[in-house]
């Protein structure tokens, strides 16, 4: 008997021992001198399309490299996993918020050198290249800049005898004046709500925060110090205070914003303004047909209160640092975001671009509704924190205002909570 | 001497009848349990190959985080709604469709459908149905003159929607367990009761509940275990335990730490808290619904 | 009259059931725009306005991702799992429920254990292992770390236990092999709950998503709700076709469940008991 077991046990442990000694790197070798990139982004079927386009003739310039793009479903779960696997592509799209914490942990590599030999980098907008540099390195290169504006029902707005906002984005309305017309417009009783302040409406993500941490830049305040240190006396100051507590208002007293609404409530008529960026122009001419722009609806520049801020940052490509081959991942990046392919990638995406000589080289972006977001991007434009803590700092600034609007909570009291938390995170 | 050999050979098929699995289950299951206890004793980071010992700080710092007992204590709150309603509704439609007769065939494919539409896309659906506004839920209680129910935009209530769609999708798989379940007990018994002059309720309380215990026992620990580890519903239905945090649970807690902050050591210590929560619980369930193992 | 009053309590409870299925198949025939559109109470909160068949037409052209391909995939990760499954599941609960050896209680408990595990905290270590196998990428990462089932195990033993000893008794004594009680006693008797693990070991494969979103990113190789997923869109969603591609894929399990819902039916036949 006690053979068999034996039997059993060396059996065993030798299928462990073959099967752990399997070990089969697939890293895109160079075999007869062709270098193979991995590069590894998100699902997006334009931009998708606009890179293959320009991976085709990234290859035919440089016929030593091969690029092979792979689209991963739930990215940033994908990416992790393959980072701390030891499996991450040579070349990776980056998210803004996200870059600081991958940089500070060694996932990607700096591109400074690279920008210092190449050039490319002046011609950037500073918001852009801030947004990017986390300790004084740049780590990613922009595909695209973002930015949000006031998107409006402009038959919502006539029906009710409301004057139409302006469409210069120095003429912008102050917080004051689009509390007025969403006044006029809402007609709670018919579910028609005037303005819906954040984006996306009241549900946890970072297209909420986005949207508004602009308000306490805008009213003077910020969510934590310049050199991201502490949030005491700026989440917690006497401005982002009015601030938070101003967007409170307008789901409670005021009664204009709603907290839930059905699907596309812009489009389906009954939201007055809402607050989105350049990429929902394409989605609703796309999907509602007959919700047409310049006469069902229009885009205003974002509303301002003491000060006018626009929040910026969008993604990137970045080179990891497994590759194995970071210089022609360079070559890559650069032929993607450098001046001439900014340009492709404006036509095929119409993103708002990061550069200022893409800015210059298309007509549409110099007129209405994109100058609204070109002239946020040069003008006004603040990044979100460049920190590894941001992911924290973020889903506890969600978590603030979503309780201080869902339980009607003294904002006071709510933000002492929400400094403590950001305060411990940002001591360790 | 002979009935030793007799049972020590008896022990050496058992050990071979089991080998394939647990070579199976050590090399996959165990030794990345393994691997993730160790980890919890470190800092470190998803996406970062550096690490350093911490010894039971990681373990330390969560039992003073008020947000781990909360999501803690939301994962109990929804296990004990779910676990009832989910059991006892499902015991009821398999004593409806149990007997042969006509359509009954259909009726059982349609209660078994919600479990083969996948958990993403079922949550996506719910979620839908929930809106206040225009949800196809709310909108047929509002139609029939009921009050309207925002799981989704009021925490006081939007536990109770997940309750729901749990039990919608599930009720279906443990109604065909217990079908399994009834299909053993042999109608003599029901005969011999029904000549006693036993009516049906007490025919199910002395003849079909005690011969489901075994049945019963798995339904419940199973049904307990999957309630704790709520995950999908939590992300998709209520757009990451929204609103206003009133839906994170502890599964939602550890993949938010693991894969948003990307801190690996506080989320495996978190799992290895939970993980020994949910098998104390398991294992008084086993002992109460007395369901062991043959000795 | 009992009976009239049973078969609409089960008809009302039908439609329940079926009104958050109903609603998606339906909508899967609608364009995208009229989705949302109705929001009162009425014929075309369910009903499309405007049938079409362009959502199953996109899902079925896309070039990146054609469906039929990866419902063939799924159907093999599927089918393979689930027979391995069954046979060493059942393996393992018979021994279990109807055999006597030391440390029984202890192996038991293990194996229990580890459902008690949340899978996003083994997810990565597992994955460790999935590569220094050299199997990412591989059909062989979506089938084989997954055989072993607790679940399932845990889910035979009460239906094994369930068989009386004496039977297993008469057939040691007249010289039958543990194998051949195994599959000439322990499984005819257990087929309810066999087939109850084959259905949901399939179902959990065909449902398969953050896994094979790991260990795959080979496109041609990716399973089905990988493509379901990858309708939604950082910014938009088409709904029109997550709901037709879940709606296909729902039917080879629908129709694996009609077929084999026979063994529900008690095996004696009723009498006398109304």
């Amino acid at each position: 008997m006690k053979k068999i077991l034996v039997v059993i046990s060396i059996v065993l442990m030798s299928v462990l021992f073959i099967a752990c000694n399997n070990d089969s790197a697939t890293d895109g070798g160079s075999e007869d001198g062709v270098v193979e990139l991995s590069f590894w982004r998100h699902e997006h079927p334009e931009e998708e399309a606009a890179l293959r386009n320009l991976i085709e003739s990234f290859e035919e310039e440089h016929p030593n490299i091969k690029v092979n793009m792979e689209i991963q479903t739930d990215y940033e779960t994908a990416i992790r996993t393959a980072l701390s696997g030891g499996t991450a592509p040579d070349i990776m799209q980056i998210d803004g918020p996200t870059l600081a914490s991958y940089a500070e942990n060694g996932a990607i590599l700096p591109l400074d050198e690279y920008y210092e030999r190449d050039g490319g980098k002046d011609d950037l907008l500073d918001s852009v290249v801030e947004s990017l540099t986390y300790e004084d390195q740049m780590y990613a290169a922009p595909l695209n800049d973002a930015s949000v504006a006031m998107f409006y029902n402009k038959k919502l707005f006539e029906e009710n005898g409301v004057e139409l906002p302006p469409t210069e984005a120095e003429e912008a309305w102050t917080w004051e004046e689009v509390l007025e017309a969403a006044k006029q417009i809402t007609d709670a009783e018919n579910g028609i709500y005037g303005w819906q302040p954040s984006m996306g409406g009241v549900q946890p993500g970072e297209a909420q925060v986005f949207s508004l941490l602009p308000y306490l830049w805008q009213a003077g305040g910020d969510i934590v110090d310049e050199d991201i240190t502490t949030a005491s006396g700026y989440l917690d100051s006497d401005e982002s205070i009015r601030a938070l507590d101003f967007i409170r208002s307008l789901y409670h007293e005021e009664g204009v914003a709603p907290i839930e609404q059905q699907e596309d409530p812009f489009p389906n008529g009954v939201l007055g303004i809402s607050v989105v960026g350049p990429w929902e122009i394409a989605y609703l001419e796309n999907e509602f047909p007959d919700f047409v722009f310049g006469e069902d609806w229009d885009i205003a520049p974002l509303w301002r209160d003491s000060e006018q801020v626009t929040p910026n940052g969008s993604w990137n490509m970045a080179i990891t640092s497994q590759s194995d081959f970071p210089d022609e991942a360079w070559l890559f990046i650069d032929w993607v975001t450098g001046e001439e392919g900014a340009k492709v990638w404006y036509e095929k995406t119409r993103n708002l671009p990061a550069r200022e000589s893409t800015m210059e080289a298309f007509e549409d972006l110099n007129s209405h509704p994109m100058k609204i977001f070109v002239d946020q991007a040069r003008e006004y434009a603040k990044p979100r924190p460049v920190t590894p803590d941001y992911i924290v700092i973020s889903q506890t600034f969600g978590d603030l205002f979503e309780s201080v609007v869902i339980n009607n909570s003294d904002v006071g009291t709510a933000v002492e909570g929400a400094v403590e938390d950001i305060n411990n995170v940002l001591a360790e | 001497m002979k009935i030793f050999s007799q049972r020590n050979r008896e022990a050496v098929a058992a050990y071979l009848f089991i080998l394939p699995a647990f070579g199976l289950l050590l090399l996959f299951i165990l030794n990345p349990m393994a691997q993730s206890l160790i980890t919890s004793f470190y800092d470190v980071n998803l996406i970062s190959d550096q690490r350093s010992f911490l010894g039971m700080e990681n373990y330390q710092h969560l039992l003073n985080d008020a947000s781990f007992y909360q999501s803690l204590g939301n994962s109990f709150y929804f296990a004990i709604l779910v676990i009832p309603i989910q059991t006892a509704l499902a015991l009821t439609l398999a004593l409806l469709v149990k007997r042969s007769f006509p359509g009954v065939g259909v009726f059982r494919t349609i209660y078994f459908i919600p479990f083969i539409i996948s958990m993403g896309v079922a949550s996506s659906i719910f979620r839908m149905m929930y809106n206040k506004e225009a949800g196809l839920f709310n909108v047929i209680l509002d139609g029939i003159g009921l009050p309207v129910l925002p799981f989704l935009s009021n925490p006081d209530i939007a536990m109770i929607g997940i309750v729901i769609l749990g039990t919608w999708k599930s009720m279906g798989f443990f109604m065909i367990v217990f079908l399994a379940g009834l299909n053993n007990i042999p109608n003599d018994l029901y005969e011999a009761a029904q000549i006693d002059g036993a009516g049906p309720i007490k025919r199910f309380f002395s003849i079909t509940l005690p011969l489901l215990k075994k049945v019963m026992a798995f339904v419940i620990i199973i049904t307990t275990m999957d309630a704790l580890k709520i995950f999908i519903p939590i992300y998709v239905t209520m757009a990451g335990g929204g609103p206003a945090g009133s839906t994170r649970t502890a599964a939602y807690f550890i993949y938010n730490h693991a894969f948003q902050h990307m801190d690996m050591g506080y989320a495996t210590a978190a799992a290895f808290i939970f993980f020994i929560i949910i098998l104390i619980i398991s294992l008084i369930q086993m002992r109460v619904l007395r369901s062991d193992v043959e000795y | 009259m009992l009976n009239v009053i049973k078969v609409m309590l089960m008809t009302v409870i039908a439609f329940i059931v079926l009104l958050p299925v109903s609603w998606m198949v339906l909508s899967s025939f609608r364009l995208e725009e009229e989705i949302f559109k109705f929001t009162e109470l009425g014929y075309h909160l369910l009903i499309p306005e405007n049938w079409t068949l362009q959502n199953y037409r996109d899902i079925f052209s896309e070039n990146q991702r054609p469906l039929d391909r990866y419902m063939l995939n799924t159907l093999f990760i599927a089918v393979t799992g689930t027979f391995l499954g069954l046979l060493v599941n059942s393996f393992a609960a018979f021994s279990f429920a109807k055999m006597r050896f030391p440390l029984k209680r202890s192996l038991f408990v293990i194996f229990l254990s580890t459902l008690a595990i949340p899978f996003e905290a083994i997810m990565v270590p597992q994955y460790m292992i999935i590569r220094d196998f050299g199997w990412l990428d591989t059909y062989t990462a979506l089938i084989v770390p997954q055989i072993v089932w607790a679940f399932g195990i845990f889910l035979l033993v009460q239906f094994f236990s369930d068989i009386p000893r004496s039977l297993i008794e008469a057939a040691r004594i007249d010289g039958a092999s543990w194998l051949t009680i195994f599959f000439r006693v322990a499984v005819p008797m257990s087929w309810p709950a066999i087939i109850t693990l084959g259905i949901i070991t399939f179902v959990g494969k065909w449902d398969e998503f953050l896994w094979a979103l790991i260990v795959i990113s080979d496109d041609a190789k990716q399973v089905i709700q990988i493509a379901i997923a990858s309708y939604s869109l950082e910014t938009y969603t088409s709904w029109g076709m997550v709901f037709a591609a879940s709606t296909i894929a729902s039917i080879p399990t629908m129709i694996i469940f009609l077929l084999l819902q026979k063994y529900y039916i008690q095996g004696v036949t009723t009498s006398g008991i109304k």
